[in-house]
């Protein structure tokens, strides 16, 4: 780690600011083994065979990659900082649902087996409605642009949506298809359905009830 | 600026390098064409400091793609008007070196290829601090999106590999091996022609080679490139053992998913279990994929297997050897990567033979 140089931390905050992807990168490298330890010890043992910290990082880094935009340090201590509320942010979404899992709310069980049902369930649990008064077009319109958004998610969050959401498989099932602890697939799932909800939200047809 | 942040150990170190470059891969793997409305180009602008007019004699239209290296946006030409694809090396003047050296060996290679399959470069130079290249725009879709829509028969999709084993032959020929082949670095123009783009990783050999290559490792052996189609030396470092017959592996992942549209390994899921699926899972069957429509034939699946065997001795030797055996297939002739078993060729040739009697027995028919 140097403070001076073409890659010294404040070069590389600099560029990250700017939207350096490869600077982030760097970073992430450099301190992600320090903000690993923000998690450290915090999983606790009710959790410990379904969440591993590896699944937790690998989230936090995607997230870091998602949210250049919201990176302002410009300093390492902040940079860290950073990316610890990431990744406690991430493992208390995993902790949540499983916490969930254990009482499901009706609400958020899938059960439509037919896509496009599956897909208005989705946006009802993301808490995004279409402005679209026929449901036969909004379950149309709904699944276009569930699909539209899935592309621009990463495979991984693509995947268990995919899987969770519009096939209805339980977490274990999609653990086991996507060789994931049932603890990943419920943070990616968590991590997913904000994704969406963001990009939903923003898209011309579709407003956002979420607070 | 404090400098207490010590990580934890070594294997910490390199466990997180693999995660942030497995989550990196995920996130560049995001196709960028979908987001290409102006809003998204004006953005695109001002990330990097770019107008419309900033490469004189070209105007910028709409970005069309953001990769690891480098943006491209479609422009126009203004002498003649005709559309073109500007690449852009993204980080403009802060670019370090082995960003500009890859850049630099993208020109290199492309102006040594001519084939109507590999993309063509027109021109390439500095402006404002960007080095840029400006290409043929491939009017139409990536083959990624090509496997999604599913709007074509499975002899068409072989016709098509066909050509991409040539290009990439052809590129072989000249001593370049691209090493990161994957269906976002094919584009299939309206005509239905494909178009192998991205030689920014590629190594030149034999009479062309030189120190300049850039590494698919870095020097903490982390893999660069795309992992669902990199062969099992490329995810294992063996830079050594990296030659043409890696591109026939990742040509063979490419054909796999064109038959099945599946992957012959879960590529999701921590990295390390990607890579250890790629050196040693046997991958599955194409024909026992669960969901292929339609009967794979056992010589497609033999093929395909054979591009994808973990030892490149045991793969084809060039891309031109897999796609003159795709042609032997197609034609109903016995495929070489049966050869050695003499019932096999006897039966095809039955077969074959049986085929051209009933064909003119019936003509016979026909006639009388």
């Amino acid at each position: 780690m140097s403070d001076t140089g073409a890659d010294s931390d404040a070069e590389l905050l600099r560029r990250a600011a700017s939207r350096d992807m490869d600077a982030l990168k760097t970073l992430l490298k450099r301190f992600g083994p320090v903000a690993r330890e923000g998690i450290r010890g915090k999983i606790d043992s009710r959790w410990r065979s379904v969440i591993e910290e590896d699944d937790v990082m690998q989230v936090t880094y995607m997230e870091a990659f998602l949210h250049i935009d919201q990176l302002t340090a410009r300093d390492s201590d902040a940079f860290v900082g950073w990316l610890m509320r990431i990744a406690q942010n991430t493992l208390r979404d995993a902790i949540k649902g499983l916490e969930r899992q254990r009482r499901p709310h009706p609400a958020r069980q899938i059960v439509q087996p037919e896509q496009q049902s599956s897909c208005m369930a989705l946006l009802e649990i993301l808490g995004v409605t279409t402005t679209t008064p026929s449901r036969q077009a909004a379950e149309k319109e709904a699944a276009q642009s569930i699909e539209t958004a899935l592309k621009a998610l990463p495979v991984d969050y693509s995947t268990v949506v995919r899987l969770s959401d519009l096939e209805g498989k339980a977490p274990a099932e999609v653990a086991a298809a996507m060789r994931r602890s049932v603890g990943a697939v419920l943070m990616l799932r968590s991590r997913a359905h904000a994704r969406l909800q963001q990009q939903l939200g923003a898209a011309s047809r579709f407003f956002s009830d979420a607070p | 600026m404090r400098n207490d942040h010590q990580p934890a150990s070594d294997k910490a170190v390199d466990s997180d390098s693999q995660l942030v470059e497995f989550a990196w891969q995920q996130i560049a793997s995001i196709p960028r064409e979908d987001a290409g409305s102006s809003d998204a180009a004006t953005a695109a602008f001002n990330r990097h400091s770019l107008s419309p007019d900033s490469f004189m004699g070209y105007r910028l239209v709409r970005e069309i793609h953001r990769g690891g290296q480098g943006v491209v946006f479609e422009a126009i030409q203004e002498s003649t008007d005709r559309v073109v694809a500007i690449k852009v090396l993204r980080q403009g003047p802060f670019a370090d070196r082995t960003e500009l050296t890859r850049f630099e060996r993208e020109i290199h290679v492309l102006s040594r290829l001519n084939h109507p399959n590999i993309v063509t470069i027109h021109d390439c130079s500095l402006s404002a601090g960007h080095s840029f290249l400006v290409m043929d725009y491939v009017r139409g879709r990536g083959l990624d999106q090509y496997l999604v829509d599913a709007d074509h028969s499975r002899e068409e999709s072989l016709q098509l590999f066909m050509k991409i084993c040539d290009a990439v032959h052809a590129a072989h020929l000249r001593g370049i091996i691209h090493r990161d082949l994957k269906p976002g670095n094919i584009r299939i123009d309206e005509a239905g022609e494909p178009h192998v783009l991205d030689f920014g990783l590629a190594k030149l050999t034999g009479a062309n080679a030189d120190d300049s290559s850039p590494q698919t490792m870095t020097l903490t052996g982390q893999f660069v490139g795309s992992m669902p189609w990199a062969s099992p030396e490329q995810v294992t470092g063996q830079t050594n053992e990296i030659d043409l017959r890696t591109d026939v592996y990742s040509l063979g992942v490419i054909l796999y998913q064109l038959l099945t549209g599946a992957f012959p390994y879960p590529v999701t899921g921590k990295a390390r279990d990607v890579q250890d699926r790629i050196v040693n899972a046997p991958p599955m069957r194409p024909s026992s994929v669960r969901s292929v429509t339609g009967r794979i034939d056992g010589d497609l699946d033999t093929i395909v297997l054979k591009c994808l065997a973990k030892q490149p001795d045991r793969r084809y030797q060039s891309a031109g050897e897999l796609a003159q055996d795709l042609r032997h297939f197609l034609a109903g002739e016995p495929i070489e990567a049966k050869r050695d078993s003499f019932v096999y060729v006897l039966r095809k040739q039955i077969s074959r033979h049986w085929g051209a009697t009933v064909v003119a027995s019936n003509d016979g028919l026909t006639a009388s």
